[in-house]
């Protein structure tokens, strides 16, 4: 399953095949750009949501093939990064789609935009595969610097603005924090990247000053997925930033920032060494907070941010099992999160449009006007909400699962409450858009491109619920390779 | 082939009915009632077909489903589900019937209608872990629909609090499956399977069946579990307030017999008398709060508590009789409390009110819909010769005859015939209070009952005097498998 041997440069390239394609079509849209005359311009979205998707073909193999370092070690191409390259340029696409008739954005500097958009999708693309301290760091902070500027796009909009500067705040801080951190890792181990500090590990053991090092990164990483009590940002950025960026910023990010998590924790941190309870409680605070200040939202954008908190939770309680059930069922859980909230950021957007407003109480009588949009609506809410038939709840019993397999009851019963809780504010939304006094009068009609997103998420909704035997395999499959090569 | 047919013939349905023109009212509604039709028809035809005497799993289907966590598609049928999955169907068509008087949002009030029919039905049939949860969740979703857009006044309150109450039981029932799942070797979800193995110590029983005991104690409901019960049951409309009392709270019941009986014997034992001491307060607590209503539903809403109650007591019994009362007596009470939340309907859509005290000598001005009603009333305070005195006794001897520890069981036992005195009372005072007397002039304009209504009631009023006569006809289900599941318990 491994090569045992580093690669050298041109396999190296090879391999990194799918992001050099990205790498091409950030230049292509670049180019384009200057020569296209503006108003035809949103040509730019399709262009690139075309080629992320080629991209995402050339990727697919990704997920089979065998683990290995490239370029001195620097980054690894494995199953498991080829997995959250997937997830994250499917988000990509989703995104782009999006954007296209997202009204805020209509000829507003589309191309610079769309190149952003591919070059961030490049960045996460690497944060998944990194596997020095280094690229780590360059990654992160190319992806965060990019979407500092994605979500301030709405230069004229006070909120967008306040979101950025809130976002880039708390991410210097953060970034600096993760340097920090990894100064104490590389200061223990005497090398930055992970094939050496293993083998400096499996030689030496474990010192208090690595695990305190790790500990400090983990503030980095907690700020990417926006982890309880590193969470600040996220509300603000995610109700001021475009609703096409804010979707990808809660899914392909958040992605990427699990990749990251899941593979240095796995790679540098031993078993024995007893920051699991730290972790578990990191997640029950995440998931409960995020829940609770869920309850009095009204705006969907920060509704929505707030659930992803919670989700965040979720993931973490996976993950706390360590062993490759854990693994798989956060590898499960994201792709049902990936699917599940970019149908419900596409509605959102669907509405925003007819009635410029994120309010949830302006969806009163929407199921009136549009039955059936609604419905398929609500089947993204209680996936998100965890409940059958839907991937959400796939998600759900797999992380319970594998918290309950790992001895970690208590916190899989603080996952179910919360799923309670969850599903007061999701029904929330349910209750405007069937129950309540109708505002809407007139029916919504989504354009092709949303009614699309729709669509492709709402059949991988239902799918991977009732036929799950295949992503199953898969994610055993990636989790397996990745904790046999990353593992200690 | 049969169950899958009869579980999915109502989805069908329902996806039809998304296709069919929102204009088309009438096409949807009788389509409805045929969809209904139909499956109540294959579920006569799994009863006539049913071979009473075996304990065996009937009309078996078992395939693959997702191998890698050893899930399988089972579906099953003995003793302990064929007579709910002949209820339910019935009791389903009769209220598409009675719901043919549903004029807002029609195609959407039938299309979470059929779809619910499809929960209830996989409940029953379903003997996987896996499957057997998401049917059970999926009748959450239009039951909160049904109560949320079609419901009374406080309909949003009632709904929300009905999703989340049965939502918290559900979840943490999850966990107790998960753990099932996790300490049986090799993992399992197949609910025969576990029953067999009995791999389990006797604490991590205790444990689970605690947990499983909420998610089903809420659904039943179980004292102090019932709180959603009243408000649900009064803001539903009429034929939505019958599948709940008729069906939805059986499938708690049913969970326990199913599952924890099968699964969790040791803690079925050890909790054998705490959950006497539930019933007792089930009986004499519901029929207390039931006779303090001024509300006619909500009487008949508590009046579930307490019914359900001697359901319970026979459960706790770990008797042949008693637990195939309890068997019963779910049929029973879904029959008698079906028709009664039918009738409370009826006089609502007349009156447009349902307070007990505002009537008065009905019987003069209706006297089809007072004679049903009485029928109906005798049958659920236990006369002798309808349908609720045979079940109800049979939980009551089952009981008194326990031998796990009998002298317990007889005092409480005693106690709970109380119950079956203030149930009689409440019922008696309210057939006073509403149909004699004189009659009150507001109400000399009432036309009585119509044809609609006839046909969703008649056939329960029926069965109530065939049961109550022939209580075999429904009792004789259950006896093979009750007898394999006490063996498999270790009490005689």
């Amino acid at each position: 399953m491994f090569r045992t041997l580093p690669l050298n440069i041109s396999q190296g390239l090879a391999a990194l095949t799918p992001e050099l394609l990205v790498l091409g079509l950030a230049f292509l849209i670049i180019a384009a750009d200057l020569l296209m005359p503006p108003r035809r311009k949103k040509r730019l979205l399709d262009l690139a949501a075309f080629g992320l998707l080629v991209c995402f073909i050339f990727t697919l193999p990704g997920i089979f093939q065998p683990a290995g370092y490239i370029f001195n070690n620097m980054l690894v191409v494995d199953p498991f990064s080829g997995f959250f390259k997937l997830i994250i340029l499917a988000s990509a696409v989703f995104m782009l789609l999006m954007s296209r008739d997202y009204k805020p954005l209509e000829n507003n500097k589309t191309g610079e935009y769309t190149a952003l958009v591919v070059l961030v999708t490049l960045g996460m693309m690497l944060m998944a595969g990194a596997s020095d301290l280094l690229m780590l760091f360059l990654s992160i902070e190319f992806v965060s610097l990019i979407f500092f500027v994605l979500v301030g796009f709405l230069r004229h909009d006070v909120k967008s603005s306040e979101g950025a500067v809130k976002y880039f705040l708390l991410g210097a801080f953060s970034s600096a924090v993760f340097v920090y951190g990894a100064s104490f890792l590389v200061g223990a181990a005497g090398a930055s990247n992970f094939a050496s500090i293993q083998r400096h590990l499996n030689e030496y053991g474990v010192s208090p000053l690595f695990i305190v090092g790790l500990l400090i990164m983990l503030v980095g990483f907690g700020f990417k997925i926006a982890l309880v009590p590193f969470h600040m940002w996220a509300p603000d950025a995610y109700e001021g930033a475009p609703t096409p960026v804010t979707a990808f910023l809660s899914v392909a990010s958040k992605a990427a920032g699990v990749a990251v998590l899941v593979r240095t924790f796995i790679s540098l941190l031993p078993e024995n060494a007893n920051v699991n309870l730290i972790l578990a409680i990191l997640a029950a605070l995440t998931m409960t907070v995020g829940n609770l200040v869920a309850l009095t939202q009204n705006n969907v954008k920060r509704l929505l941010a707030y659930s992803g908190i919670a989700h965040v939770g979720y993931i973490m309680t996976g993950f706390i099992a360590y062993g490759v059930f854990g693994i798989q069922s956060v590898l499960i859980y994201t792709l049902a999160y990936l699917f599940t909230n970019m149908g419900a950021f596409a509605f959102a957007i669907a509405i925003y449009n007819k009635t410029g407003s994120d309010d949830i109480r302006d969806y009163a009588g929407l199921s009136l006007v549009n039955p059936l949009l609604s419905f398929v609506f609500f089947i993204f809410l209680i996936s998100l909400a965890g409940i059958p038939p839907t991937a959400g709840f796939l998600g759900k019993l797999l992380v319970l699962g594998a918290a309950l397999d790992s001895g970690y009851a208590w916190l899989a019963v603080i996952g179910v409450l919360n799923s309670v809780v969850a599903l007061y504010f999701y029904a929330r939304i349910a209750y405007y858009m069937y129950f309540a006094e109708p505002r809407l009068r007139e029916e919504l009609k989504p354009s092709g491109a949303l009614k699309l997103i729709m669509a492709v998420s709402l059949f991988f909704v239902l799918f991977i619920c009732l036929f799950p035997e295949k992503i199953i395999n898969i994610t055993g499959q990636v989790a397996g390779i990745l904790r046999a090569f990353n593992g200690l | 082939m049969i169950l899958t047919i009869i579980t999915f013939l109502p989805l069908l349905g329902a996806l039809i009915i998304l296709c069919l023109p929102k204009e088309k009212e009438g096409l949807i509604r009788w389509f409805s009632a045929a969809v209904t039709f139909a499956t109540m028809v294959l579920g006569f035809w799994v009863f006539f077909s049913f071979e009473r005497g075996s304990a065996e799993l009937q009309f078996v289907e078992k395939c693959s489903w997702i191998p890698a966590f050893n899930i399988k598609y089972f579906l099953g049928l003995d003793g302990l589900s064929v007579a709910m999955l002949v209820l339910t169907p019935l009791l389903s068509f009769l209220a598409t019937v009675y719901s043919f008087n549903i004029k807002l949002r029609v195609k959407e009030y039938f299309f979470f209608f059929l779809l619910l029919e499809t929960g209830m039905l996989g409940v029953f049939v379903a003997l996987d872990f896996f499957l057997f949860y998401i049917f059970w969740e999926i009748t959450l979703v239009p039951m909160y629909f049904l109560i949320g857009i079609w419901g009374g006044a406080r309909k949003e309150y009632a709904a929300i609090k009905f999703f989340l109450y049965t939502l918290l039981g559900s979840v943490i029932m999850l966990l107790g499956i998960l753990a099932l799942y996790l300490y049986s070797s090799p993992h399992t979800f197949d609910i025969i399977e576990l029953s067999k193995a009995q791999p389990f110590t006797r604490t991590f029983q205790y444990i689970v069946y605690a947990a499983l005991f909420i998610g089903f104690a809420i659904k039943v409901p179980v004292w102090p579990f019932h709180t959603w019960l009243p408000d649900a049951h009064v803001e539903a409309p009429t034929a939505v307030s019958v599948i709940l009392a008729g069906v939805l709270l059986k499938m708690g019941t049913y969970g326990m017999l199913r599952i924890s009986y099968t699964i969790l014997p040791e803690a079925t034992k050890y909790f054998a008398i705490p959950l006497l001491i539930l019933a007792l307060i089930n009986i004499v607590y519901g029929a207390f709060v039931a006779m303090a209503q001024k509300d006619l539903k909500k009487m008949i809403a508590y009046s579930s508590v307490n019914h359900m109650g001697y359901c319970l007591l026979g459960m706790a019994a770990l008797t042949p009789i008693g637990l195939n009362g309890a068997i019963f007596q779910m049929v029973t009470h879904g029959v008698v409390t079906g028709a009664l939340f039918f009738l409370v309907g009826v006089i609502y859509d007349r009156a447009h009110t349902r307070e007990i005290e505002g009537f008065g000598g009905l019987m003069t001005k209706l006297p089809g819909y007072s004679g049903i009603m009485l029928v109906a009333c005798l049958a659920s305070l236990g006369l002798p010769g309808l349908a609720g005195f045979a079940s109800e006794f049979m939980c009551f001897l089952g009981a008194f005859t326990s031998t796990v520890a009998p002298g317990v069981y007889k005092i409480i036992t005693g106690l709970a015939v109380a119950g079956i005195v203030i149930t009689a009372a409440y019922f008696l005072i309210m057939i006073q209070k509403v149909f004699l007397g004189p009659l009150n002039e507001k109400w000399k304009e009432l036309p009585d009952i119509n044809a609609r209504e006839l046909v969703a009631i008649v056939p329960l009023t029926v069965l109530m005097v065939l049961l109550g006569v022939l209580p075999y006809i429904a009792a004789g289900l259950s006896t093979a498998s009750v007898t394999a599941l006490l063996t498999a318990l270790g009490v005689k």
